[in-house]
């Protein structure tokens, strides 16, 4: 799981032999070395690919997102202050380019073209230990956010699934935490009406 | 308790089933559930959602091509390190004019003054270096070609306010109808133009902006800039050029989203997606997704830096990158003959929205693929009225009156082209007929559908499915056009189906405008 701190409690703080590791990381990649901004790749590729792909709902484009993710870091290391967990700043990049694939894919009118792997994002048949009333369950979760707004959509997954609190979320999204909570409050009262209107 | 007492709300029930609820409240609102057997099912559901939900934030990474993806970085990383390595003195070099193979890229109106620098000479000063930078940029070497580049022409899709070509004005409903070439110089007078010339490709220019398209063609699209241009690109060939030029500015372009704001010698460049690569000549600043760049008037590149831009701004660059654009492109003068117009009068600010999409606020013309669209209209305060439907035959022209009210009203001018007239004498009920028999034969034998259904039907999901398509087939068997007008099917399967009609392959016959109807029993 992403080592981001939560309102459940788990994550928290982290030791601070970690921080000087990351800080001396980050000093390496500002510097050019080619063999640190590999090891930052590789550390973080995990998590972030997980990230996108939770938030998005299925894996179209994810490797060209997982590379726009690693590339805004890379160019934006210089300005990172470190007031936050790298982990936490890489978080905040997957957001801002999930939040973008969504508005993307919502400006598009229908009908576009089809991807090949479009039929891979409803859950293959026979996945071991699924079963179908927890893929269902997990497709009707999906098509309440689709149908939610872009802004909605992401502070609910953050708040909802992820379980961060306000103010986590505000940093994430970059806004105020009084806008986030109203956000979050108009976006949880559409979701769960979808979600129990939903008769498939 | 919902207000008037008589359900849950959904995410009551959510804080009462993740313990949120203080106990007096979770004590009543159990208290109804006991009489309630529908919020008891809603109640299910929820949890079910929870559960779900549980499952999704420990879905783990799906395996995906990771080399591939550091490859990729590594190759961006490198590229940008050696654009910063560079010989960094470029100006102690000496300025080559290149003879018959120079292709002037315009710029802004600054004379020349091409200085040579002495070899024991500090920094030149600013007002020179601005010189030599715009000496250098006047002066760049054509690509070796062997073919000619093919000539683009742009369609027009949005028009708003008056806007000049040439020498003189033309109203949107001309401009609709007028391709766009190389050499065109285009002034606009308040409202907004969107010009594509590409499947997800287009540019948009603001309102008070001049643009003159330098170069228009398969190899190079150069455009000098003096105002606000959006551009959504898709990705280029390799060799394929696409570049703002905005004073002494260029703005290089690898496949992505972006606006250029240049006015009064200050330029602004705000990066959606993809890449940009910002250059006076002497220094580049690439811009990635998310980020931008403001140089003050007389200012260096090199002195401005790339900053994050907030969710806010990139949220809203995003909303109104560069649209509307057609969905789909072949070539400009095809979707002349397949595509349509609309022309909406409206009052300035009315915002108007075609298929679900605010398109624009004011008078203006569109061009959109025929068929059947969703037209409404705000009424000033925000509120869209009830939509209204209208059809649109290829190469026709129709208008629509936005009232005060937010309603739709038919303008006087519904009439067609002629073109279309002749098309729609040819689009009879025989061949209709002829090609929805063809059609439905052409589906069958692809034997595709029940790939395509193959997800719902392993849920016992298909009986009662069904999916209705607008389709204009030509009479070379072509499909003009082709939407779904309605279905109860997810979006995955619609477009599943879709790319099956699609390349349903028809012989020559008679051209028809049909409704095709798949039931799933």
């Amino acid at each position: 799981m992403y080592p981001v701190s939560k309102s459940s409690g788990k994550g928290g703080t982290s030791a601070p032999c970690d921080r000087e590791r990351e800080a001396e990381l980050i000093e390496r990649c500002r510097a050019g070395e080619r063999g640190a901004s590999e090891e930052l790749y590789r550390l973080h590729r995990r998590n972030v690919a997980a990230n996108l792909y939770r938030v998005l709902g299925n894996r179209d484009d994810l490797e060209d997102l997982v590379q726009e993710v690693f590339i805004i870091a890379f160019k934006g290391l210089d300005s990172f202050r470190g007031d936050a967990r790298l982990s936490t700043w890489l978080y905040r990049v997957c957001v801002n380019v999930a939040l973008a694939r969504i508005r993307a894919r919502k400006r598009r009118p229908p009908p576009v073209p089809l991807s090949e792997h479009a039929l891979e994002t409803l859950p293959a048949p026979g996945d071991p230990g699924r079963s179908l009333q927890q893929k269902q369950s997990r497709e009707k979760v999906y098509r309440a956010l689709d149908r939610l707004s872009a802004k909605k959509r992401i502070v609910l997954y953050l708040h909802e699934i992820e379980g961060h609190d306000l103010k986590e979320i505000a940093y994430i999204v970059g806004a105020h935490p009084v806008t986030v909570r109203t956000r979050l409050y108009y976006a949880r009262r559409e979701f769960y009406r979808l979600v129990i209107e939903d008769e498939s | 308790m919902s207000s008037r007492g008589r359900h849950i709300a959904g995410h009551q029930l959510a804080d009462l089933h993740a313990g949120r609820l203080d106990s007096a409240r979770a004590r009543a609102i159990r208290s109804h559930l006991d009489g309630c057997e529908t919020c008891q099912r809603a109640l299910e559901r929820v949890a079910a959602a929870h559960t779900a939900m549980a499952s999704i934030a420990n879905e783990p990474a799906p395996d995906i091509k990771w080399d591939g993806i550091a490859a990729r970085l590594h190759w961006e990383r490198s590229t940008a390190e050696r654009a910063r390595t560079r010989d960094p003195r470029p100006l102690h070099r000496p300025v080559v004019r290149y003879g018959a193979g120079v292709v002037a890229v315009g710029m802004a109106a600054v004379a020349g003054l091409w200085l040579w620098p002495s070899s024991d000479a500090g920094e030149p000063d600013e007002p020179a270096r601005h010189a030599m930078i715009d000496a250098e940029l006047r002066t760049v070497a054509a690509p070796v070609e062997t073919a000619p580049p093919a000539p683009l022409a742009g369609l027009v899709t949005f028009a708003s306010g008056q806007t000049s070509v040439g020498q003189g004005h033309v109203g949107p409903a001309e401009l609709v109808n007028r391709p766009i070439a190389a050499g065109d110089r285009i002034a606009t007078d308040g409202g907004r133009l969107v010009v594509q010339f590409g499947e997800d490709s287009g540019i948009a220019l603001g309102s008070g902006t001049i643009a003159t398209f330098e170069r228009f063609d398969d190899r190079a699209i150069v455009i000098a800039v003096d105002g606000e241009i959006e551009v959504e690109l898709a990705k280029r060939k390799p060799g394929q050029r696409f570049e703002i030029v905005a004073g002494r500015h260029r703005v290089a372009v690898r496949g992505t989203g972006f606006r250029v704001d240049h006015r009064d010698g200050a330029l602004e460049v705000r990066c959606a997606h993809g890449s940009v690569v910002v250059t006076d000549g002497v220094v580049e600043r690439p811009i990635e997704a998310g980020f931008a760049i403001d140089v003050l008037s007389g200012a260096l590149l090199d002195r401005s830096a790339a900053y994050a831009m907030a969710p806010r701004d990139l949220a809203e660059l995003e909303d109104g990158l560069a649209g509307p654009l057609l969905p789909a492109w072949t070539h400009s003068d095809a979707l002349l003959a397949t595509s349509a117009v609309l022309e909406i009068e409206a009052d300035i600010g009315r915002p108007v929205r075609i298929d679900g999409v605010e398109v624009g606020n004011g008078p203006f013309a569109i061009r959109l693929m025929s068929g059947r669209h969703e037209v409404r209209a705000s009424d000033g305060h925000g509120r869209f009225g009830e939509p209204a439907w209208i059809e649109l035959a290829a190469a026709g022209t129709r208008s629509a009156v936005a009232t005060p009210t937010g309603r739709i009203a038919w303008g006087d001018r519904g009439s067609v082209s002629d073109g279309s007239d002749a098309r729609s004498a040819l689009s009879s009920r025989a061949a209709r007929r002829t090609r929805r028999a063809q059609l439905a034969q052409a589906v069958e034998d692809s034997r595709q559908i029940d790939r395509c259904m193959a997800p719902l039907a392993k849920r016992d999901l298909v009986a009662g499915s069904f999916i209705v398509f607008d389709i204009g087939v030509n009479d070379d068997g072509s499909q003009g056009h082709l939407n779904v007008a309605e279905s109860n099917l997810p979006a995955a399967i619609e477009r599943c189906l879709r790319r099956v009609v699609d390349s349903a392959a028809l012989p020559p016959g008679p051209a028809a405008v049909l409704r095709y109807k798949l039931d799933f029993d």
